[in-house]
């Protein structure tokens, strides 16, 4: 009997193929909206926390708690505080610990000038944190003292090449000092914060701004490595070092903390607002189609057919076109997904106009399952909840009104 | 860049630019062969140490529009100058201040501001070679310096400068005319390609007080932007104290 008022409802539906298309269609584009809005900021988070991580700041960073405040040279590790902190990290399990001299300066070329935050790094310590040299499009990784390295967006903007000298006005201990380096190379910015980063050795840098520590030690963990148990057990080895800190990710990046907070607030009001589109979508082309057939309803039910049966087979027609419109609306949304999350999506338009909160220029998509489930939840359940009313109606049809009025 | 710092950029590269402009009239005799330093420092000698009052015209030429501007210039030594704006109407009793590496901005209603050091540099930058790299003795320091006798057998010199690979200087090489009197006759930057970047071209040379000025320099970048400077008067050795060159000074004008 089932099996037959599934074949039923699959013909009735198809009695009105333009009718049933859009009833799918309207799941479909759900389904697919709600798929690629939970991919795509999941994905834009982890790509923004990929990033810095992997060419910024490393998984975590010790500096002082005067720099944390006011991030300028005074406020640096001093060399005995630098040589304490790796002393004591030595016994932890890491990738790479690096020590970096930053401050903020000028960068001039012959066809301009720009503010640029200045990184002084131990170039091949670097390595071991951030992999920087995987970046170069051009020209070669810092080698010698004296080099620096740009971001090619920086380098287009001052019309600077490769080879050329540039000088670099800084203020430091002693005043503003100017000094010339050569540009050895430029490499791709992978976010908008590191577009005005420039790239020297940080005994270049500590000879600038006149100050022999390091503005920050940045640490990078092993590939799997759980970073907020490796912060409290470095917070564990520094505790007896005054006036150092150990910053983790949300420390450094703020504004992803707000971020990750209000991504998930503000989806809240888009799923409802697509639920809703879907539901009423449903609702009112069910409703219809009940409306049109009462007559013939009155008729089934005068010759035996009871109307519970009837209003199943309502359910079901609205079973199968949510369960259509999912497979075609998630399917295509997990493709597109899938594609986003291989080749990225380049929003480097976007972040030029929001400015440098270190945005990633390129985000890939997250295809975690999960999103299957919360298109599932919201969208086929709000299509059946929408074609209650209508079943409820053939429910408590009176055959001889029906075949009278309909 | 902020408008009153690309007026500060230009107005800097005059000052430069005038400085070397003036020179000793009497004091040096035509000579032998002499180095590029030594005929750079005659070229400077006069203005050096020496207080200076002068009212110059500025035209700015960007993007084929046109800014003029009338300045009073105060200078002392090398660390201090005061800078009044008379024209625009507009910008009238504003003005800037430098005392050493600090630089001030004035403005009637608002007061003064410090601009921070990269201001300065910034400003001073736009006159390629500055007074110091010309005249302190480190011009050998940052530059390999060549003289030819002036090609067109004038008597004057005709100088290439190329920067060291460690020198705090942008461009290629630098190229100056000199006269048989010690007075820059024009001025040519070169980019580390070895295309111009920009041409100044000193003309309309007086006499004061013993001392030969080039009143007009015409400054022409390689995108043809053009800021032409007329100098409409010229003291030397002015009886000027240092307390004049004061944040004071700003709050006086507008009472006189």
């Amino acid at each position: 009997m089932t099996l037959t008022m599934w074949r039923i409802a699959w013909r009735n539906l198809w009695r009105h193929k333009q009718r049933t298309i859009l009833m799918i269609a309207t799941v479909a584009v759900g389904s697919l909206v709600i798929l690629i809005l939970f991919g795509l900021t999941d994905g834009m988070v982890g790509s923004m926390t990929a990033t810095q991580i992997e060419w910024n700041q490393g998984n975590f960073q010790v500096r002082t708690i005067a720099y944390a405040d006011d991030p300028i040279p005074e406020n640096a590790l001093s060399p005995d505080q630098v040589a304490a902190v790796m002393d004591r990290l030595a016994s932890m399990r890491t990738a790479g610990i690096t020590a970096r001299m930053e401050t903020f300066g000028m960068l001039r070329s012959a066809y301009g000038t720009d503010g640029v935050s200045l990184r002084g790094i131990d170039p091949l310590a670097e390595l071991s944190v951030t992999h920087f040299d995987e970046l170069i499009v051009e020209g070669r990784y810092l080698d010698a003292d004296g080099q620096v390295l740009l971001s090619a967006t920086l380098a287009e903007d001052l019309d600077i090449r490769v080879g050329e000298r540039v000088v670099i006005l800084a203020i430091g201990a002693d005043g503003a000092d100017s000094r010339a380096f050569i540009v050895s190379g430029l490499f791709q910015s992978p976010s908008t914060d590191l577009e005005h980063m420039v790239m020297a050795s940080i005994d270049d840098v500590r000879a600038m701004t006149g100050f022999k520590g390091a503005t920050t030690l940045a640490i990078a963990l092993p590939r799997g490595a759980s970073d907020s148990r490796a912060v409290a057990e470095a917070r564990e080895l520094l505790a007896g070092q005054q006036n150092i800190v150990v910053a983790d990710y949300f420390d450094l990046n703020p504004f992803a903390r707000f971020m990750i907070a209000g991504s998930t607030i503000k989806m809240i009001p888009f799923v409802l607002m697509i639920s809703l589109m879907a539901g009423f979508g449903v609702a009112n082309t069910a409703f219809y189609s009940v409306l049109e057939r009462t007559r013939e309803f009155g008729i089934m039910t005068a010759v035996g057919m009871s109307r519970k049966l009837l209003s199943r087979m309502v359910l079901m027609e609205s079973t199968m076109v949510a369960a259509i419109g999912f497979v075609v609306g998630g399917g295509l949304g997990y493709g597109g997904l899938l594609y986003l999350s291989q080749h990225g999506w380049d929003i480097s338009m976007l972040t030029d106009m929001v400015g440098s909160f270190g945005f990633p220029r390129v985000i890939y998509a997250s295809t975690s399952g999960w999103y299957w489930v919360a298109a599932l939840s919201v969208i086929v359940v709000t299509a059946l909840a929408a074609a209650w009313y209508p079943a409820r109606r053939v429910n408590r049809l009176d055959p001889v009104t029906a075949i009278r009025e309909g | 860049m902020p408008k009153e710092m690309n007026l500060m950029k230009r107005i800097t590269m005059w000052m430069a630019l005038a400085a070397v402009a003036l020179v000793g009239f009497s004091a040096f005799a035509q000579e032998g062969t002499l180095d590029a330093e030594t005929i750079l420092d005659r070229v400077n000698s006069a203005w050096q140490g020496d207080s200076f009052h002068g009212i110059m015209a500025l035209d700015i030429v960007l993007g084929g529009q046109t800014k003029s501007h009338k300045l009073e210039v105060w200078t002392l030594g090398d660390d201090l100058a005061l800078i009044r704006i008379l024209e625009p109407e507009i910008d009238l009793n504003s003005g800037f201040l430098q005392l050493g590496d600090v630089l001030w901005r004035y403005a009637p209603g608002v007061g003064s501001i410090k601009l921070t050091g990269f201001g300065i540099g910034d400003a001073l930058f736009g006159a390629g070679p500055s007074l110091e790299d010309l005249s302190h003795g480190t011009l050998s320091d940052d530059y390999d310096a060549s003289v030819e006798t002036d090609p067109e057998g004038n008597g004057g010199y005709f100088l290439t400068l190329v920067p060291h690979l460690d020198a705090p200087v942008v461009y290629g090489k630098l190229e100056i005319w000199i006269s048989s009197d010690y007075v820059i006759e024009q001025l040519i930057y070169y980019d580390q390609r070895g295309e111009v970047l920009q041409i100044a071209i000193f003309s309309d040379v007086i006499e004061v007080e013993e001392r030969l000025l080039a009143t007009t320099i015409v400054i022409e970048d390689s995108f043809g932007d053009r800021t032409i400077e007329r100098i409409e008067l010229a003291e030397f050795d002015l009886a000027l104290e240092t307390e004049f060159f004061s944040l004071e000074t700003f709050e006086g004008w507008g009472d006189d």
